[in-house]
């Protein structure tokens, strides 16, 4: 069986990264995000830490409010840098 | 002409790095803001890479805009333009921890002390670059949306 454990690990962290990266790009503090997407402003950052797991409903919510695209893509028709990194 | 718009308060952000057990210098908390914690976070992270420290403390003040010493912030706009930096004048402040990352450290307390008198490498008595105090006010309205 194959371990997700470290891909998943990897990926949370580009994830954040690259929330975090737009959020600057958005000129959008975590204070501000937190109000947008209605939650916790310390849920929220301890999440962006790593401390807590975020949910998927809050991901898709900054997803919404961060005016970006949460697509599932098929690994045999991906060509994005996340297939090198993620899950190979 | 278009009117600058003014704000009441804006909030501003700062890391300060410490090692565990170490208290925040309350007579000198720094000249130099953020309106980006994200930026902050980073600056403490990876621009600094904790210097040694065991981890970092973000502070958040409000603060008006007869607070801001504008040649410098605009001075910091033109040349470090990613950084969103608001410098403030020196004065008694009160901010409020935001975020801690590394150490033990009370999240919900309130630091009082002074901005101090920091005067940074490329500190400018008068700035007589292109950009404008209405540059400036545009800057920090974006992030208030």
């Amino acid at each position: 069986m194959p371990n997700y454990n470290m891909s998943s690990k990897l990926g949370k962290q580009l994830i954040f990264d690259f929330i975090k990266e737009r959020m600057k790009d958005k000129k959008i503090t975590q204070l501000r995000l937190s109000e947008l997407i209605e939650i916790n402003e310390s849920t929220l950052i301890r999440n962006l830490k790593g401390e807590t797991e975020m949910l998927l409903t809050t991901y898709l919510k900054i997803c919404g409010a961060l005016e970006l695209r949460p697509y599932l893509i098929p690994s045999e028709i991906d060509e994005n840098e996340f297939k090198r990194l993620f899950f190979n | 002409m278009q009117l600058i718009q003014h704000l009441e308060t804006m909030k501003l952000f700062r890391s300060i790095l410490l090692n565990e057990g170490e208290e925040i210098n309350t007579s000198n908390l720094g000249n130099s803001w953020t309106l980006c914690d994200i930026f902050a976070e980073d600056h403490a992270d990876d621009i600094n890479g904790f210097h040694g420290k065991d981890g970092y403390v973000i502070l958040s003040i409000d603060v008006s805009e007869n607070m801001i010493d504008f040649d410098n912030s605009l001075f910091s706009m033109e040349h470090r333009k990613n950084e969103f930096e608001i410098v403030v004048d020196s004065q008694d402040v009160e901010c409020e921890v935001y975020l801690v990352q590394g150490i033990e450290f009370d999240e919900n307390q309130i630091i009082k002390g002074n901005t101090g008198s920091n005067e940074f490498e490329d500190y400018t008595t008068e700035y007589h670059g292109d950009l404008t105090k209405k540059d400036l006010m545009n800057l920090i309205n974006e992030f208030q949306d």
